[in-house]
């Protein structure tokens, strides 16, 4: 920033301030010589009060002079500038509008949205730029590098923006308006950022602009940055925050719980949350909220649902409201027949707690839980017969405390795997080395027996890869669960070809992984301690107390759903995200037939050869989406996923000024205008420069009085005061 | 306009006698005769040889021819009561001899003001005697109460002159040593000193059983600080110069000799000494009522 003097021969006038200093020079008294005999009283005192003298002289000359200096240079005008002298329209300016078509812009207050008022003064802005003026349009839901466009034009195309939900953040649009106006030739640099300025539109811990905007400072690019805040005044709004099916992949043929939130902002509300299930109304809940609070509305599916995929919404109706995409919210889910389990176990105490897990008695759940699992049971001896009935209907077979698995098992058991079957293995008091040591037991399990431990009283659990599937969506219920968990003797192992993922407080792994690629992945996980306990502790199969624990269930549920599959099945997104869709390597389709909820829009997306998922690329349109392709056999297939607007679009929070610092690193590297008045005032700051003559004024009548003040105080005439008198 | 015996308390007035004696002479008789106006009336009988009467007094020593007068008891007053010696000693610092006003130096103030103390005493029949220093005694009279000691003192008072630098501690313990009886010293001197080793040569004195009065004798400029401008001020015993805003400086200079002269009294009043601040714009009769004051309280 520069000065500059709007009339700058008034300037000159400056030179008058060496009037008071030739003045002063001029009328210098000449000392007048006394004698004085005490003198001594003085000296001490008069060495201090001369030195002020001095200074006060000195401050006083200065006063003066810097009246005269400051009365001319106030005359000239001096205004604190950018980089040209010219105030206005006539100079051109590369200027770049960054538009926020985040869903949030959509808030309706008098009569208009938050675009439509963003549109409005960026018409204002354009209409007062020259015709050679370089205008670049960042809409921040696009990332594509803008050209610089005339300013007709960039009102056009501002004209034609639409609200996207899928956005950027700001600081990402911003720091593209600041590059590609730093690029420009032309004198004068813009950046116009018209936004709500809600909180979730921006990254607050990034400091890239402040960066950039110091970049081109040194780089003698300066760019001005005006952020029009368009936030709502007042905002009162009512949205659908979440709406979930209880999974995504349920058994078919039973209940299935959707629950909703619903959140009230600004003000108390009456709504009503209507469920619709594949275009059908599904049932309804009338809801009271009180101002910023949430309440939960809770559906089940009718349990006549066919198997397939299902794609469903929570809506709410019943209101005024000023901001509508957030008043819906879709999810899809599938219904298969429950997946079955394989349990084999010598015993049924042994098996009891896995099954209890896996499939409990349906009169012990809550209506609307569906029974993930079927679960078989059989012993060492039926296992034969079971493979011979073909093992690729068990999502995931457990062998549990089986003393050995005959040679000739193992060999189906591993095709089993390798095609992507899930085996666990939970060794136990029965458990003998020798009949799990054969090199074809070697080839499918993680690891070699060893020996048992003796009985310990203090062993537990310890640390766990809380990255793997089986623990990480739970990490911190684990993390405080497993350590409770008191195991009294375990098996020492050998790694042979696997992992651990959880271990003992002596450090030996509880839980080793072995996996095996192939079309679809295959896993071995061996427990080194048995899935049961004993009800009397001093028995020889007491070896530990997880059954009992709360973290047995979720490692059991988590253990199947990773086994098979069905845990990472995600069915309903967010606008921007990519969508990876399971695909059943038995029903293949070549390519399928991608319809979004923009009707009349159809494409075609093919998964990779060999591949067990479908991507599609970070799908932007809210609503339901389905695929339909064909197997090689011509049978249908059908798979389908739900996108939904971010939910924090609908928090309008909106930044404050202090984040808006830290953004930009500091105060004077952005304008903030609350309205169209208070953006020409900030633009007058910018562009003009700051005007100083008011503050000259104001310096200079502070200086006056200064002067006056410190003269009056020298020079006043000293009251008369006798000092001492004879006692009486 | 005739002049009054209270017109010759007032320096102004004074000056324009040059004879000291007749100073004297006057001082006292004016402040005499204005005492007889005054509330002090009374302690001129003081200077008859008589005091009051009071309990315990020998009833043949009232003096009946007084009571016959004025109605009241009066006691002659025996010599042994007023055989105090007095010695009034002179500063003849170069300080003393200055004058802003062209008007009574320093010197002649205190001058005069010896004459008239002399002259009270030695009407009272109280021995004095003289003593002058500059860096050290310089000149000294010893006490006598003849008629004649009175032609002695103001014949040497007349000729002394100051100028040069002086010593006033070192002098005042030499006083000290010479003195051997206890005596009533009157010290005139500007005391433009250090303080400390002046206040220790009082406290010596005192300690040696002699009463004291300190005449704290400043001229009128060094009192008022009339001065105004920018002045170049000269100490005319050291010769040092200094250039100051006389306006700018003049609170400050008030203020250091207010703290000057009560380092003083408070000294003088621990030491039991009578402390007597004066300048030479002040009537004389402030002084003398200062010695009145103490010869009373000592009677």
């Amino acid at each position: 920033m520069d000065i500059s003097l709007l009339h700058t021969g008034l300037a000159a006038g400056a030179a008058l301030a060496a009037v008071p200093f030739l003045l002063h020079l001029i009328m210098r008294q000449t000392p007048k010589h006394v004698v004085f005999p005490a003198l001594r009283l003085i000296q001490q005192r008069q060495k201090q009060a001369k030195k002020r003298m001095r200074i006060k002289n000195w401050l006083l000359l200065l006063a003066r002079m810097a009246l005269f200096a400051l009365m001319a240079l106030a005359l000239a005008r001096p205004t604190l500038n950018t980089e040209t002298s010219l105030g206005d329209r006539e100079v051109d300016t590369a200027m770049a509008f960054v538009v926020d078509t985040s869903l949030s812009m959509q808030y309706t207050e008098r009569g208009s949205d938050r675009l439509q008022e963003a549109k409005a003064r960026a018409g204002q802005i354009l209409e007062r730029a020259t015709d050679r003026s370089e205008i670049f349009v960042i809409d921040t839901a696009d990332p594509v590098k803008p050209a610089p466009v005339s300013p007709s034009l960039a009102l056009k195309r501002i004209e034609a923006m639409t609200l996207r939900p899928a956005n950027r953040s700001l600081n990402a649009a911003i720091l593209q308006a600041h590059q590609s106006v730093a690029a420009s030739n032309l004198p004068r640099r813009e950046v116009y950022v018209l936004s709500d300025l809600t909180l979730s539109a921006w990254e607050l811990g990034s400091s890239r602009i402040a960066e950039l905007i110091e970049k081109n400072d040194v780089d003698k690019k300066k760019v001005s940055t005006f952020l029009l805040r368009l936030t709502p005044k007042e905002v009162v709004n009512v949205a659908v925050t979440s709406a979930e099916p209880a999974s995504p992949v349920a058994p078919q043929g039973e209940p299935l719980e959707i629950r909703a939130k619903i959140r009230a902002h600004g003000q108390k509300a009456s709504r009503v949350a209507k469920l619709e299930i594949d275009g059908v109304a599904r049932g309804q809940k009338a809801l009271e909220l009180e101002p910023d609070t949430e309440a939960e509305a809770v559906f089940l599916t009718p349990p006549d649902l066919a198997p397939g995929v299902h794609q469903g919404s929570v809506s709410i109706t019943g209101g005024t409201d000023f901001m509508e995409f957030d008043d819906v919210r879709s999810f899809t889910f599938t219904l298969q027949p429950a997946a079955r389990v394989l349990l084999v176990a010598s015993t049924e105490n042994d098996a009891l707690f896995v099954r209890n897990a896996l499939d409990p008695d349906p009169s012990t759940l809550a209506p609307g839980t569906p029974s993930l699992f079927e679960v078989d049971r059989v012993t060492p001896a039926e296992l034969p017969a079971k493979i011979a009935a073909g093992l690729d209907r068990y999502a995931t077979i457990f062998l549990l405390n089986l003393d050995q698995v005959d040679d000739a098992l193992w060999a189906p058991l591993g095709n089993y795997v390798r095609g992507g079957g899930g085996l666990v293995v939970a060794l136990g008091d029965r458990t003998r080395a020798a009949g799990w040591s054969s090199p074809a037991a070697a080839e499918l399990l993680p690891a070699k027996l060893v020996s048992v431990t003796p009985r310990i009283d203090d062993g537990f659990f310890a640390r766990f890869d809380a990255a793997h599937p089986l623990f990480s969506r739970f990490a911190p219920f684990y993390d405080s669960e497993l350590p409770k968990v008191p195991v009294y003797r375990h098996w020492k192992v050998e790694p042979q070809g696997g992992r651990a993922c959880l271990w003992y407080s002596d450090n030996d792994p509880a839980l080793l992984e072995r996996t095996f690629q192939g079309v679809k992945t295959g896993h071995v996980l061996l427990w080194t301690t048995p899935l049961a306990r004993r009800a009397d502790q001093a028995g020889r199969g007491a070896w530990n107390e997880f059954p009992l624990s709360a973290s047995f269930l979720g490692v059991m549920l988590e253990t199947v759903g990773y086994l098979s599959g069905a845990s990472s099945v995600q069915l309903t997104y967010e606008a921007g995200q990519d969508v990876v869709l399971p695909i059943d390597p038995a029903r293949r389709a070549a390519s399928f037939a991608l319809t979004g909820p923009e009707p009349g829009v159809t494409d075609r997306v093919s998964p990779i050869p060999g591949a067990s998922t479908l991507l599609v690329p970070a799908p932007s349109a809210v609503g339901q989406w389905k695929l339909e392709g064909k197997t090689a056999g011509g049978d249908d297939v059908r798979l389908g996923f739900s996108v939904n607007p971010p939910a924090q679009e609908s928090v309008v929070v909106p930044i404050l000024d202090e984040q808006i610092t830290a953004v930009f690193g500091k105060p004077e590297n952005y304008h903030l205008a609350e309205d169209a008045d208070d953006l020409k005032r900030e633009q007058a700051k910018g562009r003009i420069g700051f005007e100083a003559f008011p503050w000259l004024m104001m310096i200079i009548l502070a200086l006056v009085t200064a002067e006056n003040l410190l003269a009056n105080r020298f020079h006043r005439e000293a009251a008369p005061a006798a000092v001492g008198g004879a006692k009486g | 306009m005739a002049v009054t015996a209270e017109q010759f308390l007032k320096p102004e007035v004074i000056r324009q006698v040059s004879r000291l004696d007749l100073r004297a002479k006057f001082i006292v008789e004016g402040f005499i005769a204005g005492l007889h106006a005054s509330p002090f009336q009374g302690f001129s009988v003081e200077f008859s040889e008589h005091r009051k009467y009071t309990a315990g007094d020998n009833i043949s020593d009232v003096d009946w021819n007084v009571f016959a007068k004025t109605d009241r008891f009066y006691i002659k007053k025996f010599q042994a009561e007023t055989n105090l010696n007095g010695y009034l000693v002179m500063d003849l610092s170069g300080s003393m001899g200055y004058t802003y006003r062209q008007e009574l130096t320093k010197f002649e103030y205190g001058v005069s003001l010896a004459a008239a103390l002399g002259y009270l005493m030695i009407h009272q029949q109280d021995p004095v005697g003289l003593i002058a220093f500059d860096q050290k005694v310089s000149q000294s009279l010893a006490p006598r109460s003849k008629r004649t000691q009175l032609a002695n003192i103001l014949s040497l008072l007349a000729k002394l002159r100051p100028g040069g630098p002086t010593e006033i501690a070192k002098s005042l313990h030499q006083v000290a040593g010479m003195i051997r009886h206890k005596s009533l010293i009157m010290i005139f001197s500007d005391l433009l000193a250090d303080a400390e080793p002046i206040y220790k040569a009082l406290h010596r004195l005192r300690h040696s059983g002699h009463d004291v009065i300190l005449f704290h004798i400043l001229d009128e400029a060094e009192a008022l600080f009339p001065f105004q401008g920018m002045v170049d001020l000269e100490d005319n015993e050291s010769n040092e110069r200094l250039e100051v805003d006389a306006d700018g400086i003049k609170a400050d200079y008030l203020e250091e000799v207010a703290r000057f002269r009560e380092g003083f009294r408070k000294e003088c009043s621990g030491a039991r000494i009578d402390y007597v601040p004066l300048h030479t714009g002040m009537p004389f009769d402030k002084a003398l009522t200062g010695y009145l004051s103490s010869r009373q309280a000592r009677a």
